[in-house]
């Protein structure tokens, strides 16, 4: 990571970001029940690289379509509160958590 | 204690005041638990019904079954999360399934009070608990070697990612108990054995 960089990322960078610590899979390895779960995600975002999030629940590819669908319910989309309060709401705990992610 | 005592901090619907798309989805949890009064946690998601049937579905794939991890190193992993993160209603209910799940009473209150000694654990359980401390503590500063050190305990990496899940699961479960200030159920000092 170059210098400058480095300035724009909170210090606890250092200790997230010695790569991958448990294997996830990746899209071009994915096969049988998580293939399709990626499958489902590009189709409905629309995208075609997975998140490195998702990509973390790829051993369970049940959870993952449990984990996208209540994202969607409650996340990424209006609810009583407005998606912006949640994305407000959601930065803050990820500053909070030191999840640079 | 009162009910005024016992009121939540954040106001949830009761099993008796549940109407139209809450009742629902009480009625939907009561179906797939077998059991009549509706969990304070899941009371909970009752300003958000379509959530709660979604978060009975989630719990039942991930935590309420055995999976690469057994169901009950789920309920160690839970309780012990949930001892970590001082939040005495999910501690006494899966403090509860851990015992039947198996465990015996005396490890089941080692873990309530956070004792790994007295808890009765195979070095691979203590090992996994280890981890389990350091990523609720502080997952962001967890380090490749923490994590090995779970493989040279005989874990595979399935079994990592699962107890991941786990531990994230109750960190998100702990704060919605202890935010709306569940009522702790005291199923342990009961001595039930059925919920």
């Amino acid at each position: 990571m170059s210098e400058d960089k480095k300035l724009l990322m909170p210090d606890y960078i250092q200790d997230v970001s010695r790569g991958l610590k448990i294997k996830q899979i990746q899209d071009a390895e994915a096969t049988g029940e998580t293939a399709v779960v990626y499958d489902e995600w590009r189709a409905l975002s629309g995208r075609k690289q997975m998140p490195g999030i998702l990509k973390c629940f790829g051993q369970r590819p049940d959870f993952l379509r449990q984990v996208m669908k209540f994202s969607n319910t409650v996340h990424f989309s209006e609810g009583h509160l407005s998606r912006r309060y949640k994305e407000m709401i959601a930065s803050y705990v990820s500053y909070l958590n030191r999840c640079p992610y | 204690m009162s009910d005024a005592e016992r009121a939540t901090k954040i106001k949830v619907v009761e099993d008796a005041d549940a109407a139209g798309v809450v009742a629902e989805a009480y009625d939907y949890w009561r179906a797939s638990s077998g059991r009549t009064k509706v969990p304070g946690i899941l009371k909970c998601l009752s300003a958000r019904p379509d959530f709660l049937k979604q978060a009975v579905d989630f719990s039942n794939t991930i935590q309420f079954s055995d999976g690469y991890l057994t169901r009950r190193h789920k309920e160690l992993i839970g309780s012990y999360v949930s001892y970590l993160n001082d939040c005495p209603y999910c501690l006494d209910s899966h403090a509860f399934f851990l015992k039947v799940q198996g465990a015996s009473d005396a490890a089941v209150a080692a873990i309530m009070r956070g004792d790994l000694d007295g808890a009765e654990l195979t070095p691979a359980e203590r090992a996994l608990l280890k981890y389990v401390e350091l990523a609720t503590k502080a997952a962001y500063r967890t380090t490749p070697e923490d994590v090995q050190k779970l493989r040279d305990a005989g874990w595979k990496e399935e079994q990592i990612a699962e107890a991941v899940y786990i531990i994230a699961l109750f960190a998100m479960f702990n704060r919605i108990a202890n935010a709306f200030g569940v009522p702790v159920q005291n199923y342990v000092a009961m001595g039930r054995t059925t919920p």
